[in-house]
């Protein structure tokens, strides 16, 4: 499999950089999702007090998320649907697994879900002998050509259309075409053989909503409404952060998300589904089994400062207006979640050890801040992690340098002869390649701010 | 109003719309335009006449569904199926082509509105769908492309009749 490590964002990055096919696909994603964003928020006259109000409803959501996580339960359950609580990945992939194995399924059809994704649950499915198959168009495209997502709501953001119909040529013996039209009606047909064949249906959720136990999903494929309708047992992922108090709320996270990750004013479709069937005869699945999966989520929760990571609605809107993800793109992240959410969430979910450079990927310019629909403080969160991580792995001498600095700083006398001396030392001494690498060193002034002020 | 804003919102993500007193006629003019061959329906009675409710996976030999809608959204174009009040699941997704009916007077003005329908109730659905225009993805160099896993078209009658 095409997975890069964490460890290695530098060296990832270095070879995304050189890549410029990928980089003309990010340009292009980049700004059209952004521009469209923009244009969707400004078409919106309380833009800005949705976000606030969104954001406080996640976070009274969060701080009594027992709560409301028991009262999602309870509603869900008498409404029919079975509840499973999983720890960690591999716990929720061993209930689906069991499930699947319970009801002899062979053929799994899956809709978009980046919590499976983070649990790597289709691996463990086909370990135990069973044939999923992703049927979000980007998902299904990845899915043949065995890569990770790069973006969050559009996973295949970084093929063109040429290397998808050599992909279609190869993996289903299509005609070899560019015409974009073929290639969705090609995985249109194949994919509707498996939903006419499938035996489980596996899922992803946006929202549940505490008050009436009910999971809404959203989407513009239709892929979902067919994942959720058609195979007998229809399987619902989650982490535990998605559940909301009420119906109502959703007015605000429905304006939201679309907007800030297509610029849609609603995507096509929303499915709320709230238990099973209330007759045999009806249409739609006989089972609803719903996995509430923690991984790392209530650690996350327990620490003030972390706590808003959970808030996130994955619109994809950060890694958009992120200047170090339009450059290298999602798979340099070497994780599920890239882009700045994802230099957060990551070392969260997956511990800081495999995963310290992540935090640094970032020039905390504050653009993820600004774009984001639920006011995530992500530059807050890196300097976070980051102070996490320094202690741990900043060399000594990086360390020694830092410890001067202070020293200097908080020093009037010596900051001043710091002035002179530098100006002196910079006309012999070249300055640390690691800095001027990338950037150019400006010359210090002949006389410094201090220096013109006393002298006026 | 509604209706007019209805009809806009709903055009500018390229569904179809008529806004008619008249609603077999306005149906009959669609299955002829479309040269329909199979029509299927939901099990709405008022529906019978225009083609067979299918059972199981027959559902995908047919070319077009026919449903009501139990509400819309004029601000979005937004319409809202209800699974307890007919069997519009699968017929309003599998088919290449959806024709949805809804009332004028089921129009609500937003969003915020539908929902406080939706949790005013006792009991709430086991499936509500929200359908804005026909299927679409972007997932190839994310160029639009209509009727990807749902339907290629949606037409929707409003009945100003009543």
């Amino acid at each position: 499999m095409n997975h890069l490590s964490s460890e290695k964002f530098r060296e990832n990055a270095k070879a995304a950089l050189a890549d410029t096919h990928l980089r003309g696909a990010l340009k292009n994603a980049t700004s059209l999702f952004g521009e469209r964003r923009k244009q969707a928020a400004a078409s919106l006259p309380n833009w800005e007090a949705l976000r606030t109000q969104a954001r406080a409803i996640k976070d009274e959501a969060l701080s009594h998320l027992d709560r409301y996580l028991k009262e999602f339960v309870r509603n869900a359950e008498s409404r029919g649907a079975k509840v499973h609580w999983a720890r960690d990945a591999a716990e929720a992939n061993g209930i689906i697994c069991k499930l699947a194995k319970a009801h002899h399924a062979r053929i799994i059809v899956k809709s978009k879900s980046m919590t499976t994704e983070e649990t790597h649950l289709n691996a463990a499915l086909e370990a135990a002998g069973m044939q999923v198959v992703e049927t979000d168009l980007g998902e299904y495209i990845i899915q043949l050509a065995d890569e990770p997502p790069s973006h969050i709501i559009a996973p295949a953001i970084h093929k063109t259309r040429g290397q998808i119909a050599e992909l279609f040529t190869a993996e289903l013996g299509m005609p070899p075409t560019d015409d974009i039209m073929q290639l969705t009606g090609t995985a249109r047909t194949t994919l509707r053989d498996r939903f006419a064949t499938a035996d489980l249906g596996i899922s992803g959720v946006n929202f549940a909503i505490a008050a009436t136990g009910t999971i809404v999903i959203v989407e513009n494929e239709g892929n979902i409404r067919l994942t959720t309708s058609l195979p007998r047992v229809h399987v619902a992922v989650m982490g535990i952060e998605k559940v909301i108090p009420r119906f109502a709320d959703l007015d605000v996270f429905l304006k939201l998300l679309p907007r800030s990750g297509t610029g849609q004013r609603l995507t096509t479709y929303q499915s709320f589904i709230t238990g099973t069937k209330r007759h045999p005869t009806d249409e739609g699945p006989e089972e609803l089994h719903i996995v509430l999966l923690d991984n790392g989520r209530s650690r996350m929760l327990a620490h003030p400062v972390t706590r808003q990571s959970l808030a996130c609605i994955r619109c994809g809107a950060c890694l958009n207006a992120c200047p170090v993800y339009q450059q290298v793109g999602g798979h340099a992240y070497g994780s599920v979640y890239p882009g700045p959410i994802g230099a957060v969430i990551t070392p969260q979910l997956m511990g800081i050890e495999k995963t310290s450079q992540l935090p640094f990927a970032s020039s905390l310019c504050g653009a993820c801040r600004d774009v984001c629909p639920v006011k995530i403080d992500i530059p807050q969160l890196l300097l976070h992690l980051r102070a996490e991580i320094s202690p741990r792995k900043g060399s000594a001498a990086e360390r020694l340098a830092f410890k001067l600095w202070a020293r200097v700083m908080t020093s009037p006398a010596l900051y001043k002869m710091s002035s002179v001396a530098g100006r002196l030392l910079q006309k012999v001494i070249p300055i640390s390649r690691a800095w001027t690498n990338g950037r150019d060193l400006r010359p210090i002034e002949s006389k410094s701010f201090h220096e013109l002020w006393e002298n006026e | 109003m509604n209706s007019q804003l209805f009809k806009e919102n709903l055009e500018s993500v390229e569904g179809h719309c008529v806004i008619t007193t008249d609603v077999t006629d306005a149906l009959r003019r669609i299955i002829t335009d479309l040269r329909a061959q199979r029509v299927a329906v939901s099990d709405a009675p008022e529906l019978a006449e225009f083609g067979v409710v299918p059972s199981g996976t027959e559902i995908f030999d047919f070319d077009v569904g026919i449903t009501n809608a139990q509400a819309a959204i004029a601000e979005t174009g937004t319409l809202v199926l209800d699974s307890s009040c007919e069997r519009n699941r699968l017929v309003s997704v599998v088919p290449p082509v959806h024709i949805a009916i809804v009332a004028a007077s089921r129009i609500y003005a937003t969003l915020a509105d539908v929902l406080a329908l939706l949790q005013s109730g006792k009991e709430v659905s086991p499936a509500i769908t929200f359908i804005t225009g026909p299927s679409r993805t972007a997932d190839i160099e994310l160029t639009l492309t209509i009727g990807v896993h749902g339907p290629k078209e949606l037409h929707v009658i409003i009945d100003e009749s009543t």
